[in-house]
C-alpha cells in the first residue's frame, strides 16, 4: 500500500444549526488516504463518522480545514466546480431502498450518473449501465425494466453499487453500506465491494459502527469519539494492540459467539452514555467514561502522538507505554 | 381452519418439551402456525413451531429477515389483527392456559401483567406525549389496582432499578427528553412494572450503540436473575445469544431448523444453515481482508416455499433427497439437540 496520497483531509471542521442550536459535528479530523487504499471510520452514534464522509465529497459543506483530492482543495470550489470532478468521487448508503427512486425502472437510475456526466450516446450508456449491473451480480437483461420494490434488499445495495460505479470512480465512500442487511447478505456485499475495490482500482473510506465489519474490509482504521479521532492505526494492530482506552472499550464490548463450548468471555460494559456533541466535555472528550482517566485528562486535550509503524493515539496514557509509566492500580479489571 | 401442509410435525410433544426435559416449562407452545392473507396467496410466516421456554431461564431465538422470529412473538403476545387476515393454529400454552382460545378481554389481562414486551425502537413502544411516570403508572394502577401516589413512588423505584439516574425528576420528564440507551430502559421499567413471569425482548439492542448495548443486555440478565423471570430473546446476532441466553433456537422461513442449549449449539452445529449463519459473519480475530463464506442467494418466498427443505437450494450440502422430502425437527443420539436435516454436519472430534 505505497501509492500517492489520493485524499488529505487536515483539519476539519464541520458545524450544524444556527445561533444557539450551532454545534461542532467535526472538529479537527485530519487523515490520509492512499491510492488503493481502504480506510475505515468507526465509532458510534454522534461520533462525526457519516458527516466527516459526507464532507469529503463536498455533499455537506466545512466550517473550517481543507479537503484535497488529488492535490485540488475541495473545500474552496462552487456546486458548479464540483461537477466535472463528480464521477470520480461517489458514495454509498444506509438505507439502499430508500436511495433509490421507487418511480424510475433500475436501467435509468443506474444511468443517470452518466447522464449528468454528459454521456450523450444512448447506446454507450446502456452497455456501460448493463456492464456495471452485471459486475455486481445482477441479470442486467432482467433487472433493466424493473423497479426498485422488486428486489430485495441486497439486491437493491449491488444497484447502488453498480449506479456508484458506473462512471468509474477513483474514490468511493460507504457510508454504513451493510447495516440495514441481514448477516448472510451482508458477508455477500462486503466481498463484492473487495471484488469491485480490485476491478476498478478504487480507494474507499467506509464508515461503519460495526468494528468487525470495518477490520475485515479495511487496510487502516481511524475511530472517531465526539467529533474527533481518537486513535489511527493498521488495521491488524489496532484490532491486537488498541492504545486508546475508548478502542480498548469499545472492542471489549462487543458480544462474540462463543464456538467452543466454554461459556466464553462476556462483553465488558463502559459506563455512562455518550455525551452530547453539543456540549463536549473539556479536556480528552472521553474522560468522562474512561476507565483510567485522571486529573490532567479533564483539563488538557491530548495531541496526537505517534506510537510506530503508522500507529496515532490522542491519549495523555496510552495502553501502548511500558506499564510502568501507566497508572497501573486503575487498569486492573477494567476495559 | 387453515391448511396444514404436507408435513405433520413428527416431534410435537418431544420438541415441546425443549431442550432440557428436566426444566419446568412456563410456557409451552405447541406446532404454532400463524399464516397471512395476502392478495398473493398465504404467507406461512410461522409454520409449524413447538417449543418450550423454562422457568427462570432465557431462550434465545435467531434468524433473519423473514424467518418469522418477530410474527412468533407477537402471536405470543397477541397483538396481530383480529380481523380475519391473520389465521393461527396450534397451542400456546402459559400457566396452564392455551391464549389461543382466551378472549380479549381475558388476554388484556395476561398482556403486560404475566407476559410483557419490548421492542427493537423504545421511541415506538413509549407514548411520545406522556410524561414518562404516567406511562409506568398506568401498568401499576391498571393490572396491581395500586393507588397513584403508591404507584408513583414504585415507579421512581423501577425507574431506579433501571439504572435511570435521579428517578424522582425523570418521572416528569418526557421520552424525546432521553437518549436512546435510556428510553429502552424506560421501556424496560415499563415491562417490568408488574413484574411479568414472561418477557419478550425483540431486538432490543439493535438500534442502540455497542457500548450501550452491553449495559441493556447485562441489565436484563441481572433483573432476569433477581426476579427468576423468563425471558424470550429474539435477535439476528449470534454474538449477543451467546453470552446471554440458555437454550437457543434457530429459525429459518417460519421454521425451527436447529434448538439446543445455547453452549451445545454454537459448538456443535448440526444444521448447514447454523453453520453457514455462524460462518458468514466477520470475526474480531481474522486478519483483515478474510474472505467471508457467504450464503449465497436469498431467503425463500413465504407465500410459495419450495417443497423438500427450505433452506436447500440455499445449501452446500444439498442432495435430491433435500429437493424432494423436508426433513423433520428430530433429536440427535443424545436428545437434547434437536434439528431438521437430512444432512447434519459431522461432530467435530474435540467436542465429540
Amino acid at each position: 500500500m505505497n501509492g500517492q496520497v489520493l485524499v488529505s483531509v487536515k483539519d476539519l471542521t464541520v458545524e450544524y444549526g444556527r445561533g444557539v442550536s450551532r454545534f461542532t459535528a467535526v472538529s479537527g479530523v485530519s487523515f490520509e488516504i492512499r491510492q488503493g487504499e481502504t480506510l475505515g471510520l468507526v465509532g458510534e452514534s454522534g461520533c462525526g463518522k457519516s458527516t466527516t464522509g459526507r464532507t469529503l465529497l463536498q455533499l455537506q459543506a466545512a466550517a473550517g480545514g481543507s479537503v484535497r483530492f488529488r492535490e485540488m482543495e475541495l473545500t474552496k470550489l462552487s456546486f458548479r466546480e464540483m461537477l466535472p470532478l463528480r464521477p470520480a468521487l461517489q458514495i454509498v448508503f444506509q438505507d439502499p431502498i430508500s436511495s433509490l427512486n421507487p418511480r424510475r425502472r433500475i436501467g435509468d437510475i443506474v444511468a443517470e450518473p452518466l447522464v449528468i456526466a454528459g454521456i450523450a450516446d444512448r447506446r454507450e450508456r446502456e452497455r456501460r449501465v448493463r456492464e456495471a449491473l452485471t459486475a455486481v451480480g445482477i441479470d442486467a437483461d432482467a433487472a433493466m425494466e424493473r423497479r426498485p420494490h422488486q428486489f430485495s434488499g441486497g439486491q437493491c445495495q449491488r444497484i447502488c453499487i453498480a449506479r456508484a460505479l458506473v462512471n468509474e470512480p477513483e474514490f468511493l465512500v460507504c457510508d454504513e453500506p451493510v447495516s440495514s442487511l441481514d448477516v448472510s447478505v451482508q458477508a455477500q456485499i462486503l466481498n463484492l465491494l473487495e471484488d469491485m475495490k480490485d476491478r476498478y482500482r478504487l480507494t474507499m473510506l467506509f464508515v461503519s459502527h460495526d468494528l468487525a465489519v470495518v477490520k475485515n474490509i479495511s487496510d487502516r482504521v481511524a475511530v472517531m469519539y465526539l467529533g474527533q479521532i481518537c486513535e489511527i492505526a493498521p488495521s491488524a494492530r489496532l484490532y491486537e494492540a488498541p492504545a486508546h482506552p475508548y478502542t480498548a472499550a469499545l472492542l471489549a464490548s462487543i458480544p462474540e459467539i462463543d464456538r467452543t463450548g466454554n461459556g466464553g468471555s462476556k462483553p465488558k460494559t463502559l459506563k455512562g452514555e455518550i455525551p452530547s456533541p453539543q456540549n463536549p466535555p473539556g479536556g480528552c472528550r472521553f474522560h468522562t467514561r474512561c476507565p483510567i482517566a485522571r486529573e490532567k485528562c479533564a483539563l488538557e486535550t491530548p495531541v496526537f502522538q505517534d506510537l510506530k509503524d503508522g500507529h496515532s493515539v490522542a491519549c495523555h496514557f496510552p495502553l501502548a507505554v511500558p506499564a510502568s509509566v501507566r497508572p497501573a492500580p486503575a487498569i486492573a479489571g477494567q476495559v | 381452519m387453515i391448511d396444514t401442509g404436507h408435513l405433520k410435525l413428527a416431534v410435537g410433544s418431544r420438541a415441546a418439551r425443549g431442550a432440557s426435559p428436566d426444566g419446568e416449562g412456563l410456557l409451552d407452545i405447541v406446532d404454532l402456525k400463524t399464516h397471512f392473507v395476502t392478495p398473493r396467496g398465504i404467507a406461512r410466516a410461522v409454520d409449524g413451531v413447538s417449543l418450550r421456554v423454562r422457568r427462570g431461564t432465557t431462550l434465545g431465538i435467531v434468524g433473519e429477515s423473514g424467518s418469522g422470529k418477530s410474527v412468533l412473538s407477537r402471536t405470543i403476545m397477541g397483538i396481530l389483527a383480529r380481523d380475519g387476515s391473520v389465521r393461527h393454529s396450534g397451542r400456546i400454552m402459559f400457566q396452564g392456559r392455551d391464549l389461543r382460545t382466551l378472549a380479549e378481554r381475558e388476554m388484556r389481562a395476561v398482556r403486560g401483567r404475566d407476559i410483557a414486551m419490548i421492542f427493537q425502537d423504545p421511541m415506538s413502544s413509549l407514548n411520545p406525549v406522556m410524561k414518562i411516570g404516567n406511562q409506568i403508572t398506568e401498568v401499576l394502577r391498571a393490572h396491581l389496582g395500586m393507588s397513584s401516589a403508591a404507584a408513583r413512588g414504585r415507579a421512581a423505584e423501577l425507574l431506579d432499578l433501571v439504572g435511570l439516574p435521579d428517578p424522582q425528576r425523570q418521572l416528569d420528564r418526557y421520552p424525546v427528553h432521553l437518549s436512546g440507551g435510556m428510553r429502552q430502559r424506560v421501556a424496560i421499567a415499563v415491562a417490568l412494572a408488574a413484574e411479568p413471569r414472561l418477557l419478550i425482548a425483540d431486538e432490543p439492542t439493535t438500534a442502540l450503540d455497542v457500548t450501550v448495548q452491553s449495559q441493556i443486555l447485562e441489565l436484563l440478565r441481572s433483573l432476569q436473575r433477581q426476579r427468576d423471570m423468563s425471558v424470550i430473546l429474539i435477535t439476528h446476532n449470534l454474538g449477543i445469544v451467546s453470552g446471554y441466553t440458555d437454550d437457543l433456537i434457530v429459525m429459518y422461513a417460519g421454521r425451527i431448523v436447529e434448538t439446543a442449549p445455547t453452549r451445545d449449539l454454537l459448538s456443535r452445529p448440526l444444521m448447514p444453515y447454523t453453520e453457514a449463519l455462524m460462518q458468514s459473519s466477520p470475526v474480531l480475530t481474522a486478519p483483515p481482508h478474510t474472505r467471508l463464506t457467504a450464503i449465497p442467494g436469498l431467503p425463500p418466498s413465504l407465500i410459495d416455499p419450495t417443497a423438500g427443505c427450505r433452506f436447500g437450494p440455499r445449501c452446500r450440502y444439498a442432495t435430491d433427497t433435500c429437493r424432494e422430502r423436508a426433513p423433520a425437527l428430530l433429536p440427535d443420539a443424545a436428545g437434547g439437540h434437536l434439528y431438521a436435516c437430512h444432512h447434519p454436519l459431522p461432530v467435530p472430534e474435540t467436542s465429540a
